[in-house]
Parts: structure tokens; sequence; C-alpha cells
């Protein structure tokens, strides 16, 4: 793979914005996604993930704002740009009267001499040598999908942008899809996947970043997001009443409820001095901890929490 | 699925050793594989000369007093007549799928996404269409030169400039069909519609404003009226419905080649794929 551009970022977006007529369907993007990870590009439908990647790759004009894909500007450098971005937009299309190996044909025709190369090495990747040569018009949507690709290797790509990639794939071929994803960024490309699949992109991803009504409302690594701004902590001591007692009598406590991990503490603000605090408080009581941690939540629990509070705002 | 970087060591195809530019052969590919369009301009370029040759000499055959031979000028003519009426209808097959043949299968979203210059998608298009069209025209164009001069008989045959000249405005305005039909489909985005309307205008409604001689000189902007300006004066009797002279034919059939062609560029570079 030839890496180009010695940017951190593989994608950078300034107030990167599109409108329909009236209607903003990107508002003001900033995001930065980080070399040689998997990156999810999360939202609802209809939040403008497609309409993004669509002025990424070229495929429409942006109405306001400055793009950069692997270090170069875009639409000024997009062919240079592009020869190392392989993508799946939406559903991948082919000529269904030409086979999988002749669609591949087609596309290698238009980037460098060297991908035409690549075509067996493609298919075999995705699991399609045996049927490369039927017309694509025979071919399953799985199939379809792993055309697709192997059809967007072909450029060796630094960076894969794979828009909803599981639609309409069963369980199976999900988590074939998966293992292909994470293969990728083993061999150190980055993909950039779209989706409004919550649980695909925490189970895909190292990064993320969450998109609402045009606008990307929290960028982070999956990690971070699933604690990050949480107020809330677990906390499991030898002697449960006693240590709710002192909760409940604490200033930086809102609220504290037994559960069956211990008990669940939220706190008026995200403060280490409040932490530091009521553990110290715990201890002096003379109740043993067995568990202090801020409490996990899953990126769906996060999604709801940030959008809600968006659709209050609004 | 298996995650195992496959390296393949994958000898280069003819395609690419070929003297086509690859952008060429891919457009070329993409046409010869649509079997119901290769058997299309088969059946309306091929077949009728080879049926209308066979017919010819079966009634000679059958009855020489009352029919003549089968070749000569004479039936070279008719049989160009025809010929060239059918070779537009299959350039305007052609240039319909060319032109919206990425944009029906939704490809056209797949080649911009490679970086690859618009423009240069849609400059490739012309070549290979005009390379998929002309050998079948020709093929059809052979067998009634062949046929005119084998079969002619006791009747005049045709010089070999004449054939060649028949030849040349043969593959001209099966040519310019296509290009017209190849820049409407760029604009359109659809074939069929496309079809409908670059048949109606060359086939039915510009030959009917061709005899309207109340038009005057507007009919000088027809393309009919230029191509028949061009076409060999022995190969059809009498003059041409339109007079013009061949500099204002040229500069009519330019037009006509240079606008679609222009406006279906400049489309394909502008919409949103």
């Amino acid at each position: 793979m030839n890496m180009q551009g010695s940017s951190g970022f593989v994608v950078e977006t300034s107030g990167l914005t599109k409108r329909f007529g009236d209607r903003v369907a990107v508002d003001n993007v900033e995001l930065r996604v980080p070399r040689g990870s998997a990156f999810g590009y999360l939202g609802p439908n209809g939040a403008g993930k497609t309409t993004l990647i669509r002025m990424l790759l070229g495929l429409t004009q942006a109405t306001g704002g400055t793009m950069r894909l692997l270090g170069r500007p875009v639409p000024d450098e997009r062919a240079v740009a592009l020869a190392r971005v392989g993508a799946i937009v939406e559903e991948p299309r082919f000529h269904k009267h030409l086979t999988g190996r002749e669609n591949l044909t087609v596309i290698a025709a238009a980037r460098e001499p060297e991908a035409h190369d690549r075509i067996d090495g493609a298919l075999a990747r995705v699991g399609l040598s045996q049927r490369a040569d039927e017309r694509v018009k025979r071919y399953s949507l799985g199939m379809r999908q792993r055309l697709g690709v192997a059809r967007s290797l072909l450029a060796d790509p630094e960076l894969l942008i794979l828009d909803e990639p599981t639609n309409g794939l069963d369980p199976a071929g999900i988590h074939e899809f998966r293992d292909m994803i994470r293969g990728f960024v083993a061999e150190g490309r980055t993909v950039l996947l779209s989706s409004h699949l919550l649980d695909e992109v925490e189970k895909i991803c190292d990064e993320v970043a969450i998109v609402d009504r045009g606008q990307v409302v929290v960028q982070g690594s999956i990690a971070d997001l699933a604690t990050g701004g949480e107020r809330t902590i677990l906390i499991a001591t030898s002697d449960e009443e006693q240590a709710l007692t002192i909760l409940s009598e604490h200033r930086g406590v809102e609220s504290a409820a037994t559960e069956s991990m211990g008990i669940r503490v939220t706190l008026t603000a995200n403060s280490t001095e409040a932490q530091d605090d009521i553990s110290r408080r715990l201890v002096l009581a003379g109740l043993a901890i067995r568990r202090f941690e801020p409490a996990r939540v899953s990126l769906e629990q996060r999604f709801l929490e940030i959008t809600s509070r968006l659709e209050e705002a609004a | 699925m298996s995650t195992t970087t496959v390296t393949a060591t994958v000898p280069r195809t003819r395609a690419q050793r070929s003297w086509r530019p690859r952008l060429v052969s891919a457009e070329f590919l993409k046409l010869r594989k649509r079997r119901g369009l290769l058997i299309s301009v088969f059946a309306l370029t091929v077949l009728p000369m080879i049926i209308g040759y066979t017919v010819l000499l079966t009634l000679h055959a059958a009855n020489p007093g009352k029919h003549g031979p089968a070749g000569g000028l004479k039936n070279l003519s008719g049989s160009m007549d025809m010929l060239s009426t059918l070779s537009i209808v299959a350039g305007i097959l052609v240039g319909a799928t060319l032109g919206a043949g990425d944009l029906g299968s939704g490809v056209f979203r797949e080649l911009v996404v490679t970086g690859r210059s618009r423009l240069a998608l849609f400059a490739a298009r012309v070549p290979a269409g005009l390379g998929f069209l002309l050998p079948i025209v020709g093929a059809g164009f052979a067998i009634t030169a062949t046929g005119s001069i084998v079969f002619a008989g006791s009747l005049e045959a045709p010089s070999a400039s004449l054939l060649v000249g028949s030849a040349a405005w043969l593959g001209l305005v099966a040519s310019l069909a296509l290009v017209l039909a190849l820049g409407v489909s760029s604009v359109l985005g659809s074939r069929g519609t496309t079809i409908g309307i670059v048949f109606g205008w060359q086939i039915v409604a510009a030959p009917v404003l061709l005899q309207i001689r109340a038009l005057g000189s507007l009919r000088d902007g027809l393309l009919g009226a230029a191509t028949d300006r061009l076409a060999p004066a022995a190969l059809f009797e009498g003059s041409p419905n339109v007079k013009m002279s061949l500099a204002a034919a040229v500069l009519v059939i330019a037009m006509w080649t240079i606008v679609p062609v222009a406006v279906g560029a400049w489309r394909t570079c502008t919409r949103d794929a």
C-alpha cells in the first residue's frame, strides 16, 4: 500500500456545509478522521451522513467549507486524493450484464494501470474467485456487497469509505464484513464507516462521530464516549445500606440507587474531587470498597442521551 | 470471507496490451457484452441486406424475364437507401446506450469516485461507440457492395470510387446519429427517452420537414439536408431536397456534431453522480 500525505488525519473538514434549497443537509461539519483507525460516522437516517460522503468523493458539490482527503484539498486535488480511496456509497452498483471480473475491469480502466493487476487478488480477498466469471445479475446482495469491496480494493486504498455497508446482509454476512473491516485496519488502512446501526459501529470502530440533523454533535473514541461526560459511577461496598446513607448526605451526589452491580451514583457534576471525597468518606466509615468505577454505557445509550438532549434543546 | 491478504501475480490481459486506451476498451466491453444491442444492430444492418439479396436472387432465378439481376447500380441505390436509414436507427440505439448506460446502472457514480476526469469518461464513449457500430454497419455495406457487383449480370455495376464514397457516406450518417443520441442521452440520462426523441426527430420529423418547401432556407439547418448533400450523386436519383453548398453542408454537420458532444460532455461533468 502506498502511503500518501503525512497528516495524521485522512479526512479533515472545516465548516463543511451542503444546502438543498432551504434545507441544510450538512451543517458546518468539522470532522477529523485519524489515520489507521476504523472510524464510525454514526447518525439516524436522514442525518446527512451520505451527503457528507458524497461531497468528500466529489459526487456532489459542497455549498460551503473546505475538505482534505489524505492531506489533499478537494475538489482542487480530487483526482490525486481519490486515487488512493476506495468507496462504497449506499448500495454498490454494477453493470448486471457483465461478469464480476468484467465489472472490476471497467473500474480498473479508470484507475492507474496497476489496478488491473489487482483484480484477481481483490476477488480472492472477498471470496469471489470461483464466481467471478458469472454475470452480476445472478449475484446475491451479499455477493454484490463483497464485489463492491473488491472494487474498492483496486485502488490499493489508504482510505476506505463504506456507506451503510451491511445493509441487507444476513447475520453471517455482517459478521464476515466486520472481520474484513478489522483486517483492513490491521493492514494500516483507514476505514470510514457510515452507519445508523449503533451496535455495528460499536463492534467495529475505534473512533466515532455522532451526527444529527447535519451536525457533528460529538466525536471521540468509543471508550471515551461510553464514559466521557457521564456523571454516573458504580460503587460496591461491604455494607451497601451504610454506603447509601453516606452517599445520600453528600452534596456532590444527585441520586444513588441500589442495583445488582452495587450502587449507581449520579453526581451533580463530573467532578474528580467529588469522587475522591466520596471514596475517602466510605473508607473512613470503615467500609471495604469492592468497586468504584465510571458506569459504562453502551453507545446506543450515549447516542440516545445526546440526541434526546438535542431534541429538548430544539 | 477471509481477512488473509492474498497476493496474486496476475498476467496482464489482452485488454491492457490493446492499442485502444483502457477507458475506450472498457466502454467497448460494455457495449460488446450487451447481447440485445449487438443482436439489434446486427438485425438492423446485416440481416436486411442478406434477406434483401436472397429475395432478389430468388426472384431473378425464378423468373428472369420479369425480375432483373439482384445486383447492379440500381439495386445498390435501393439497398443503400434502406441501409442508411437502418444504420441511423442502429446509431441511435448505440448512442443512447453509451450515454445512459452508466447512469442507468448506477455505475457512473462508481466511475466518478475513482477520481478520473468526467470529461475523459465521456470522451471514451465516442471512439468506443464508433468502434462497435461501424464494423457492423460496414459488414452490412460489404454484403450490399459485394452483391451489387457479383450479381450485376447484364446491369451496370457500381464503380470502385462510388463504392468507396458510399461507404464513407454511410459511415458518416451512422456516426452522426450515434453522436446525436450520445449527446441527448448524456443530458437526459435515459436510454428509452433518448431513443424515442432522437428516433422521432431523425426518422420521422426531420424527413417530413425536408419535404416542406415553405420552410425555405430553414431546412438548411437540418442534419438530413446536409448529409443528403454529401451523398454520392450517382447513388440516389435526382437532386437533394434542399440545395445547399458543400461548405454549408459541412458547417451544418459540424454543428450537429459539436453541439450534442459539447452539451453531453458539459452535463456529464456537472451532474450529481
